[in-house]
């Protein structure tokens, strides 16, 4: 398997027992369109997301903050949403040290 | 075009009647005194432009000319094409506020430039007759799509998702081809309530009809709030600045503040540049200033909104425009700009 290859393999399972689970409590959901090799996430909002006003909340804190902290990922864009880089410094920098984690990765559960 | 290659397709501009023949009673003419004179600081005019012939009250109490019109819109305001809408203002004025066969008379004389956007009004005098007009003005005068205004001063005030009004209208055009209908919401241009101009009747019409799409004008202000969770969740409906357009001239922050929140919330692509030229002059400044504008900082830290882009600027100033109503811009380009048309 390549490195990107394990990159997007890892991009999936975050997305499906990080990011997914969370979404779906309110009736949304997300797909993974693309992850390229220098390591830029692209995805989508599905169901309610993408009607939602804090999208853009979601994403920033949600969706890229969690994917941000995976070695190889540099940049997560969700189609629709966009918010000043201003906002994105803030995110990171009031979250720095803190995890996004709310459970194992997919991977991590099925090895332990 | 402005800068060589911005293609600018204004999605509103009106062919007004507002001369005394055109009102309906006396009472009329508090309506037109206030569409005539609200604009008055908002309008722009220098001593050579032939517009500043006019009074700048008196001087708008008539009906516009083809010609004036075509001087005004496309030879000295920077744009391309526009969509000639009809106002059916029929509690005020005989024939309407912008008379329907004024827009047709404007689109037909700029076939190459102007659609034409007809309008009907189910109070006016019936749901029946106005699907009959419906058909007669997109059968016989190529109506693009439909311009509705559901407030008026007499009582007949209706809802947009009134299922025995307004859906037949909606069905109607569907049978005909109209996919695109056009609200005129918020900011009130006559004595009717402004609980009637509320946007949130779109909301039904938006998702019982979900081929076709729902436009607002003005940013519904002062409902910009709710335009802006109803175009957040309803793909199918998009934002005109029709009206609120020319603040920049006197409030240049508020302006920004909403295209900021648009552009966070929305997207570009649903946000459509409108000038109602003629009423506030000559839309070239403001176009100008459109495609200099920037997000400043402070609003990027404090609200988060994104920086607004030249392809942000282009959707707006006429490519979403273009792409709703089919129109190939590179071929237009090349058609009224190759050779020595320009």
């Amino acid at each position: 398997m390549s490195d990107h290859e394990a990159l997007v393999t890892d991009v999936q399972d975050i997305i499906e027992t990080q990011i997914r689970p969370l979404l779906k409590i309110h009736g949304g959901g997300i797909t993974l369109d693309k992850v390229s090799e220098k390591g830029e996430v692209s995805l989508r909002f599905e169901g309610a997301c993408r009607g939602c006003m804090l999208k853009s909340v979601t994403y920033a804190l949600g969706v890229r903050q969690k994917l941000m902290q995976h070695p190889g990922v540099t940049d997560v864009a969700v189609e629709g949403v966009r918010i000043s880089d201003h906002a994105i410094r803030r995110v990171e920098k009031f979250y720095s040290g803190y995890s996004f984690w709310v459970g194992q990765p997919l991977k991590d559960q099925s090895s332990s | 075009m402005i800068r060589d290659d911005v293609f600018v397709f204004d999605n509103v501009v009106h062919m007004y009647d507002y001369s005394d023949e055109n009102l309906v009673s006396e009472q009329s003419e508090y309506d037109r005194h206030y569409h005539v004179s609200k604009v008055l600081r908002r309008r722009r005019t220098a001593p050579t432009d032939v517009y500043a012939n006019w009074h700048p009250v008196e001087g708008f109490k008539r009906r516009w000319s083809v010609e004036d019109m075509g001087r005004l819109v496309f030879e000295d305001s920077g744009t391309d094409m526009a969509m000639a809408q009809a106002v059916p203002l029929f509690d005020l004025y005989k024939d309407g506020f912008a008379p329907v066969k004024a827009q047709y008379a404007f689109a037909q004389a700029f076939p190459e430039r102007c659609l034409f956007c007809g309008a009907v009004d189910p109070m006016y005098p019936s749901v029946a007759a106005a699907c009959e007009e419906m058909e007669r003005q997109v059968k016989e005068w190529g109506a693009k799509s439909m311009k509705i205004y559901n407030a008026h001063v007499d009582g007949k005030s209706w809802a947009c998702d009134d299922p025995e009004i307004a859906y037949p209208l909606y069905e109607k055009g569907r049978e005909l081809g109209i996919e695109v209908f056009q609200f005129h919401k918020g900011n009130p241009i006559t004595r009717a309530k402004l609980r009637d101009l509320s946007p949130l009747d779109i909301e039904g019409a938006a998702l019982d009809f979900p081929d076709l799409l729902f436009g607002i004008h003005h940013l519904a202000v002062p409902y910009f709030e709710e335009v802006v969770w109803m175009a957040n969740r309803y793909e199918n409906v998009f934002l005109v600045l029709s009206g609120i357009g020319h603040t920049p001239m006197v409030a240049p922050r508020t302006f920004t503040e909403w295209m900021g929140r648009l552009l966070r919330d929305v997207g570009s692509e649903r946000v459509l540049w409108g000038s109602e030229m003629a009423l506030l002059g000559n839309a070239k400044p403001v176009i100008e200033w459109i495609w200099e504008m920037e997000i400043p900082e402070s609003m990027q830290d404090d609200y988060g909104y994104p920086q607004i882009t030249e392809e942000d600027k282009r959707n707006i100033l006429g490519l979403n425009q273009a792409r709703i109503f089919g129109v190939d811009v590179e071929a237009k380009k090349q058609e009224l700009w190759s050779g020595a048309a320009r």
